[in-house]
């Protein structure tokens, strides 16, 4: 049974709580409203929407159904927890840098940037944690019963929900991650890992140890048609447009251990497929192909129709979409997940980054590299002179392209779409020379 | 104190130097110059400005107290005091119970929350560039053939607000000029940019904390526009005292007066 | 020479095996190295960003910035050595000998590089012949230097201590407090002292020529016209660029009582407890471990409890957070401070973002002199 559903209001008067976002935050804690939910995803379903994005949806539905109506424990947890010792003890995660995407694509990114401003958070901070911490106070998303912070890449992830931990009081937990890989740093994390576990247990209501076996073998089998997703994806021109992928990045942040990410990655592998074989391709006259570097803005844009359909470039790949764990071990799910926490390649030194983007490169036929410089992000921005360097070396043209992905305040479209242009004009004039 | 005795406020603003003159507590005299490259010159202009509408010398002046961002650089001062703490007691002087204080001028934007004494008890100040402030409205609405003085008539024409986000000049500029080329109506993207203005205000209103009764002080005050979008945002009057962009000159001559008395 | 970027990175290593070394100030960004790291970046670590040509460089795990000069410096080899120093965000007993283990490879290699055994522009994580570096650091006896280097810092902290007493009674000013643990910092720079046999033995050289030089510092200052005191108010932040800033403070007629910021507070203000027979690798990261939290630690409420403490002990009336522009972690920091002091009933907290020069800027002087404005009418 449904524990009693708390629509209540937030900590402290904030900016941000329009009458809109009173009406949404009530009605996201209805019992009606996600049944309602459930008939528009059958009768999408019915009429014959893709099926991938119908597992999405409806992963997404069950999943916020339950933290909304409190059903499970909601665990708010930082980009690179994994999540598959949230789903293994039987609660829900919630990604509150993730739900900003969402909260800029469904237009509710004013309200919680002003909220986290109206809590003193400077728009100089990356407002993927601005507005996770927003949408956070005033309600919109749902409510913690704790919070799961890992210390890799930026340090504003874990700030951020370090604070939404004492704005809702509720268990705070971080993973302190060794900076380099050694079996004593392993065994540390390891630990770590452990320990968090049998405090979640200890302090969260409803929360069991007993799904971990099922959570892993949940991550292991949708990783291996996520492999198989990649391999299709060098297939030139791309079957999935990158605008996409760049969207479904938050099932790959989001749902590893999850009952359902299996279905998602060998739906859309198999639709994939089915592309490939009609010679359908998304964008109809590929010219070239980029790979894109961190996120992208999730509000309504012009980019990527710009550079998608005018200017033919498929984004092939994307860094964040790189596997870069090796299969998890059942016997010992602590220590594997440490070794998956520790092989992101985002951490350490910055040569393990370079290596990956060397790899996607040459294995996805890259003509371009294009890292969407977010502003406030200084784990991506400060590795700029260093990525174009060693992109120039291997004779790969490089763009930063400064935006932001939540704050339409902080980015100016028309510089955007110049730059993009620019960029692929001089990837163009490279060709013909090198063709001459 | 010797009576029909005189004191004075001077505030230099980065772009206008506004100067109060009382005598016995009551205004006798105002007078305002745009503010010049040397500070110094433009203070003496403003206090002879002062004096000379009402035929007095300096000799007559008891005590002065100076004000805004030049306020160092006024020869006469006795003392200098903040913006701040100015446009508070101005904005308190000229609207009773005023507890929030927003003061838009030329290069800054603050906003003060008084507590129930009337003393301030927290401010913010805009940081970096000319992000909000007058001088972004004012690129604007030269860049759009606009008069400043028609942003209130044409807000009320508008039937909605374009979609503007940015308050940085430079990007502002170009959405400016695409939502132009998209033929939308003038009317429409002033109403944008006053919504834009308000709403780089609303965080700050909020950082100090919301409590009204919400005043505008500084030059933009007289921004009907500007003045519109806020009262829509925050879904409250809004007071504009007649004198507001002389409030921080008038807070610095009620400072001046009882520092006169104490002496 | 050895250039620290970080308060958690402990002098006694380079002290004991007679490398002179020093936390990296700076006056700011040097224009030629700009293009290394974008604009919109932390003033310290962009300043951080020079050619040591020869020098050996030490960046701990501060922070994301200094993550990305620790890439920078060896990609482009701006250092002929770049060691990273693992600091843990919290002070369980894996901490500690996680932290152990991370200094005493630190200290290896850095024996190791004096006697050119490495050769190695970039770090080496995984050290070669780490066992004969070990040999060599029991053949100069390290452990027992250590042990007398801590006993030494302890010293010199205890001096500078004094001075920052000075400074919160109101007989000394705040710049010149700032100055002295500066001048201290680049006494351990100086191979003259430094290479002296008996400079890491307490009351030795080293111990000397600084209690001479503060002892001389604060005689020869005028005291500061203190006679009717001012407002006291305390400064906290992460890295204090300058003293542009407390000057600025100071110049706006308040009185700096007390700096909790990486100098001098939390890198000279406290003293190891020297336990005998023990490991003193393990001493020192218990030690630099459970030192006065910095803003990146994750130690619960530690932070605002001390700073709580550091108001309420010097009496101040409001507190300067000084946030240098871009920082994350001072941004993230100064919220919880501000909600934090407000529930426990301070609440005049003022947030000043810095840059290089920041005290000498207008914006800067009005916040400061309202701020104050504000505490004189409580
Ligand atoms: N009637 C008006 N309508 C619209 N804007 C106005 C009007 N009068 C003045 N302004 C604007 O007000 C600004 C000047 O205000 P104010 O005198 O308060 O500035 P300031 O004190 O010099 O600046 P600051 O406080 O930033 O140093 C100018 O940018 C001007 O465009
Ligand atoms: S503020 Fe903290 S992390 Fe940053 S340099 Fe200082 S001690 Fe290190
Ligand atoms: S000031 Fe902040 S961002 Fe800069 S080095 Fe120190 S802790 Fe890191
Ligand atoms: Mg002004």
């Amino acid at each position: 049974m449904a524990k009693t559903v708390d629509t209540r209001q937030s900590p402290r008067k904030v900016a941000g709580e329009t009458r809109r976002i009173k009406i949404i935050r009530t009605l996201a804690r209805k019992k009606w409203v996600h049944n309602v939910a459930g008939l528009v995803i059958k009768r999408m379903e019915k009429r014959g929407a893709t099926e991938y994005r119908i597992a999405a949806i409806r992963a997404f539905a069950d999943d916020l159904r339950s933290a909304y109506r409190k059903e499970k424990p909601c665990i708010y947890t930082s980009a690179f927890v994994p999540n598959e010792l949230v789903y293994g003890l039987g609660g829900v995660p919630f990604l509150p840098e993730a739900a900003s995407g969402f909260a800029a694509a469904f237009g509710f990114a004013r309200e919680s940037l002003s909220a986290s401003e109206s809590l003193w958070y400077p728009p100089d901070l990356c407002s993927f944690h601005r507005a996770g911490v927003g949408a956070s106070v005033i309600g919109l998303a749902p409510q913690p019963d704790a919070v799961v912070v890992s210390s890799q890449l930026c340090d504003g992830g874990k700030r951020s929900l370090y604070q939404v931990s004492k704005a809702f009081d509720c268990p705070f937990y971080i993973l302190d991650v060794p900076y380099t890989e050694s079996p004593e740093s392993l065994d540390r994390l390891a630990r770590q890992i452990e320990e968090v576990a049998e405090g979640l247990e200890r302090e969260v209501p409803g929360l069991s140890g007993d799904h971990m076996d099922e959570a892993i073998a949940n991550s292991n089998s949708a990783r291996s048609h996520y492999l198989d997703l990649c391999d299709l994806r060098r297939y030139i021109p791309s079957p999935w447009r990158g605008r996409e992928a760049l969207n479904y990045v938050v099932m790959f942040l989001w749902s590893w251990g999850s009952p359902w990410l299996t279905r998602f990655y060998k739906a859309l592998k198999e639709h994939s497929e089915s592309i490939i074989q009609q010679g359908e391709y998304p964008v109809k006259n590929e010219r070239f192909r980029l790979a894109w570097s961190n996120l992208r803005p999730y509000y309504t844009t012009r980019l990527f129709d710009y550079l998608e359909d005018e200017l033919g470039a498929s984004i092939a790949f994307e860094e964040f979409s790189y596997m870069y764990w090796e299969p998890l071990d059942a016997n010992d799910p602590y220590l594997s997940l440490a070794k998956k926490i520790m092989s992101n390649p985002g951490w350490g030194p910055i040569e393990r980054r370079l290596e990956v983007i060397g790899k996607l490169v040459d294995e996805f036929s890259i003509d371009g590299v294009v890292q969407f410089a977010q502003w406030g992000c200084r784990q991506y921005n400060g590795a700029v002179s260093i990525l174009s360097d060693y992109l120039r070396r291997k004779g790969i043209p490089f763009l930063s392209l400064a935006g932001d992905g939540v704050d339409e305040r902080n980015s100016g479209e028309a510089q955007s779409l110049t730059r993009l242009g620019a960029f692929l004009e001089l990837i163009e004039s490279r060709d013909i020379r090198s063709s001459r | 104190m010797r009576t029909g005795s005189y004191v004075m406020g001077i505030d230099v603003g980065s772009s206008v130097t506004k100067g109060v003159l009382l005598s016995d507590g009551n205004i006798v005299s105002t007078f305002m110059l745009p503010t010049g490259t040397e500070l110094s010159i433009t203070a003496e202009e403003c206090i002879e400005g002062l004096l000379k509408d009402r035929g007095l010398t300096k000799k007559d002046v008891l005590y002065t107290v100076s004000t805004g961002y030049g306020r160092t650089q006024v020869k006469e001062a006795d003392k200098t005091v903040t913006e701040i703490t100015c446009h508070s007691r101005g904005a308190k002087a000229l609207a009773s119970g005023a507890r929030l204080i927003i003061d838009i001028g030329g290069q800054d934007s603050k906003v003060i929350r008084l507590d129930e004494d009337g003393m301030v008890a927290d401010f913010v100040m805009n940081d970096k560039c000319a992000a909000g402030t007058g001088r972004f409205l004012e690129v604007m609405a030269e860049r759009l053939g606009v008069s400043l003085f028609d942003f209130g008539r044409m807000w009320k024409t508008a039937k909605r607000p374009a979609n503007i986000s940015s308050t940085c000049t430079v990007f502002a500029e170009s959405e400016v000029i695409s939502l132009l080329s998209a033929g939308i109506a003038l009317d429409t993207i002033i109403r944008g940019l006053c919504d834009a203005v308000a709403e780089r205000l609303l965080g700050m209103i909020h950082r100090v904390g919301l409590v009204p009764r919400v005043v505008m002080t500084g030059g933009v005050s007289k921004n009907e526009g500007v003045r519109l979008s806020l009262e829509k945002k925050l879904a409250l009057k809004v007071t504009v005292p007649e004198m507001s962009q002389f409030a921080g000159a008038y807070g610095a001559a009620i400072i001046a007066n009882e520092s006169a008395v104490q002496r | 020479m050895i250039h620290l970027a970080c308060s958690y990175i402990p002098y006694e290593i380079p002290l004991a095996a007679g490398i002179p070394a020093a936390r990296g100030i700076f006056e700011g960004p040097l224009p030629s190295m700009e293009g290394y790291l974008p604009r919109d970046f932390c003033p310290y670590a962009r300043a951080f960003i020079r050619n040591y040509k020869d020098d050996t460089v030490v960046i701990a795990e501060s922070c994301d910035a200094m993550r990305r000069v620790y890439d920078v410096l060896r990609y482009w080899n701006l250092a002929r050595r770049v060691y990273f120093v693992d600091v843990p965000r919290t002070c369980n007993k894996d901490a500690v000998s996680f932290y152990a283990e991370e200094l005493k490879r630190l200290a290896f290699r850095l024996i190791g590089s004096q006697k050119s055994l490495c050769q190695e522009s970039k770090d080496l994580r995984k050290p070669q012949g780490l066992e004969e570096l070990q040999e060599l650091a029991e053949l100069q006896g390290l452990s027992e230097r250590l042990m007398l280097s801590m006993a030494t810092m302890n010293e010199i902290r205890k001096e500078v201590s004094q001075v920052f007493r000075l400074v919160s009674k109101g007989q000394l000013s705040a710049a010149k407090g700032i100055e002295i643990a500066v001048g201290v910092n680049q006494a351990l720079a100086n191979p003259g002292l430094i290479e002296e046999p008996s400079a890491f033995v307490p009351g030795g050289i080293l111990t000397q020529r600084i209690k001479e030089m503060t002892s001389k510092a604060t005689s020869e200052t005028d005291p500061p016209n203190r006679s009717k005191r001012r407002i006291p108010v305390g400064v906290t932040g992460t890295c204090l660029l300058d003293p542009s800033l407390i000057e600025c403070i100071e110049n706006a007629g308040l009185d700096v009582v007390f700096i909790d910021s990486c100098i001098p507070l939390r890198t000279l203000d406290f003293i190891i407890d020297i336990k005998e027979k023990t490991d003193p690798f393990h001493v020192l990261a218990e030690a630099y471990l459970s030192k006065v939290p910095c803003p990146r630690m994750f130690k619960g409420t530690a932070r605002i409890e001390h700073l709580y403490k550091l108001a309420s002990d010097h009496g101040v009336k409001g507190l300067i957070y000084s946030a240098p522009k871009f920082c994350d972690q001072a941004y993230y920091d100064f919220i919880e401070i501000k909600h934090g002091l407000r529930e426990m009933g301070m609440g005049y907290v003022l947030l000043l973002e810095s840059d290089y020069g920041v005290g000498r800027t207008g914006q800067v002087l009005t916040r400061v002199e309202a701020f104050r404005e504000i505490l004189e009418s409580v």
